[in-house]
């Protein structure tokens, strides 16, 4: 005769306790590292290669509009220059890593990447497209490559969740592998039109693939602002969906998620968020494998402490980097993709080796 | 004596892929306080039915839950009265064990006190304490095993209820796809006098099986599926005949009687 069943609990126990703290340390976690994310934006206003005092950086920011005689070359460094620049490091950072923890928690997979399914192979073959053909046209490729980026990235979206769509929606095994067709067929697009392309033209196809901070305006930086908020709120609101994920799409479906509604909006936000950032700054690798990694091992993987993190840590990962680029052989100034590339590049080969001795 | 009621009726459920047809005209009723156990022979179609229960997509027949059909069901509030635990547990990142459990309650509207309060709960009842702190990557297949069976109890606690003496069950479905497969027999043992004291409190459980001495004890009702097609349907007691089971099986059967409990079933 089995025990019966009754309902008897005591307020603490080694357990309750373990999740409290747990929820504490990873809150006071976040909120250390946003201030020092803040901390080493201040200090990217202070870096470059134009030496600027400290204490007038300081000044400068708190009283931005003040023009001191004199001085109208270091406030035009900092107002037009550094701190655009700054903050759109920041965006795109947050942008690069939310959509990175995303992509990973869709595929169920530490180990993809938003490239995965053909998003930047997209942006960089309209792109080239738009730096080989338009200046033929007798316009300049400025606005239209940026267009072009996004559109571009936008349209391998679409490409790749329609190959991939079944009578039960997108499954996550033919998302990739019509990636890595868009992928295949970007590189052979990007390749012939280098291939036709003038010399200045090639030079510009090469510089926008590595990646880019440079001409970051105010003008960019005030569409960028709205557009990552709303991003972020938007992958905010997919993290219990991708907690859920993590355990299988049938549980999750029987857990009472809307899979199909939810892995869509996933991947678009994941796609409208990349798309921005290529479009703006070319292609930065790395940051979405990366930085999410980073914070599973610091916060662990609940999508409700991680995918912040993976924001904040994008943020400081493209601030540094961006301080290195234009800091190491200054003034010369290295696209910012191939910082990121050397940054990750090791990493990622550290980890892949780290995974020959996981449980698993 | 508790008043039981049909919790789960399916009428002519047919289910296809392709040109296959998995599933052919299944019909039947589960009801309250009662465990039907669901088996057959490998291929004959248990997981397929089950999937039909938790949601996929059939092609043919009804299936109502608590009166309702399955298809006017919202997502939300049939997740809150029917947990599925499936065969294979998925576990890609590095979960403690503690959050999938907790991951069951994410239905309700509670406070975090009230969530751990059910957490410890079911681990009582689970026999989990030994497992709560760990990354559940590390556990073995029989432990997830357990784990993933207690996330799916947690699912079924109505909001607020954590301060009745016994759990409010009668109107909840517990579908189990293979719970004791990977588990030693201690712990089978113990799982199934679990899921036991449960039909007790109300609960309705659904248990695919392929082991049937396992389950026959603790089963009131069961259900032998071959070829896509029910074969037999009834009381343990009842579908547990030589005749039967030969007719089955394909096989010649001997079953040996017991005392106080269903016959054991062997070739």
């Amino acid at each position: 005769m089995a025990p019966s069943l009754s309902v008897q609990y005591d307020q603490n126990t080694p357990s309750s306790d373990r999740i409290l703290r747990l929820h504490q340390t990873r809150i006071r976690w976040l909120l250390l590292s946003s201030i020092l994310t803040i901390l080493v934006a201040l200090m990217s206003l202070w870096v470059g290669s134009y030496q600027i005092q400290l204490p007038d950086v300081v000044d400068f920011l708190f009283q931005p509009t003040d023009q001191p005689l004199g001085h109208q070359q270091q406030w035009y460094v900092l107002s037009q220059l550094r701190l655009p620049r700054s903050l759109m490091a920041s965006c795109i950072g947050a942008l690069l890593g939310m959509s990175g923890c995303a992509m990973q928690g869709l595929v169920r997979n530490p180990l993809a990447d938003p490239g995965l399914i053909g998003i930047s192979g997209g942006a960089a073959a309209a792109a080239a497209a738009s730096i080989a053909f338009v200046p033929l046209l007798g316009a300049s490729a400025l606005f239209s490559t940026s267009l072009a980026a996004f559109l571009g990235a936008l349209l391998s979206v679409a490409i790749v969740v329609r190959m991939a769509k079944q009578v039960q929606g997108l499954t996550v095994a033919t998302l990739i592998l019509a990636g890595v067709a868009i992928n295949a067929f970007s590189g052979t697009i990007i390749g012939a039109i280098s291939y036709m392309a003038d010399d200045d033209a090639l030079r510009q196809i090469s510089y926008w693939t590595m990646g880019s901070l440079a001409g970051a305006n105010w003008q960019q930086v005030l569409m960028l602002l709205p557009c990552s908020l709303i991003c972020i709120l938007l992958f905010w609101r997919t993290r219990h969906g991708l907690n859920l994920f993590a355990l299988g799409e049938q549980d999750a479906a029987s857990m009472g998620l809307n899979v199909k509604h939810t892995k869509r909006m996933i991947l678009w936000t994941i796609a409208f968020a990349v798309a921005i950032a290529t479009a703006l700054c070319g292609i930065i690798g790395f940051v979405g494998l990366v930085v999410p990694h980073i914070c599973r091992a610091l916060i662990g993987v609940n999508h409700r402490y991680l995918l912040p993190a993976s924001g904040i840590v994008g943020s400081l990962l493209l601030l540094v980097s961006d301080m290195l680029s234009r800091t190491l052989i200054s003034p010369v100034e290295i696209p910012i993709g191939i910082i990121t590339s050397a940054l990750g590049a090791p990493f990622f080969l550290y980890l892949l080796s780290r995974q020959k001795y996981a449980y698993n | 004596m508790p008043i039981t009621k049909p919790i789960v009726t399916l009428s002519q459920v047919c289910v296809s892929r392709g040109n296959r047809e998995l599933l052919k005209n299944i019909s039947g009723q589960c009801s309250s306080y009662q465990m039907t156990a669901i088996v057959g022979e490998n291929g004959c179609g248990k997981s397929t039915l089950l999937g039909a229960l938790a949601g996929t997509t059939f092609q043919g027949g009804q299936i109502t839950i608590l009166n309702r059909n399955i298809h006017e069901w919202s997502a939300k509030s049939l997740a809150q009265h029917r947990a599925v635990m499936q065969q294979q547990a998925l576990t890609p990142f590095s979960f403690l064990t503690d959050e999938v459990l907790l991951l069951g309650r994410s239905l309700y509207r509670e406070p975090m006190r009230q969530r751990l309060g059910w957490l410890q709960q079911v681990a009582s009842w689970l026999s989990l304490e030994p497992l709560l702190g760990r990354d559940i990557q590390t556990l073995s297949g029989g432990e997830k095993q357990r784990i993933f069976l207690g996330k799916a109890l947690m699912q079924l606690f109505n909001e607020g209820s954590l301060a009745n003496a016994q759990p409010d069950l009668d109107n909840k479905l517990l579908i189990l796809d293979e719970p004791t497969s990977a588990l030693d027999f201690r712990h089978q043992r113990d799982v199934m006098q679990r899921l036991d004291s449960l039909t007790r409190l109300g609960l309705t459980i659904i248990c695919v099986s392929h082991d049937i001495n396992l389950i026959s004890p603790y089963c009131q009702q069961m259900w032998i599926l071959g070829d896509g097609q029910c074969l037999a349907q009834g009381n343990t007691r009842d579908v547990l005949t030589v005749p039967t089971l030969s007719r089955c099986f394909h096989t010649q059967v001997e079953l040996l009687q017991r005392e106080n409990k269903p016959p054991l079933v062997t070739h």
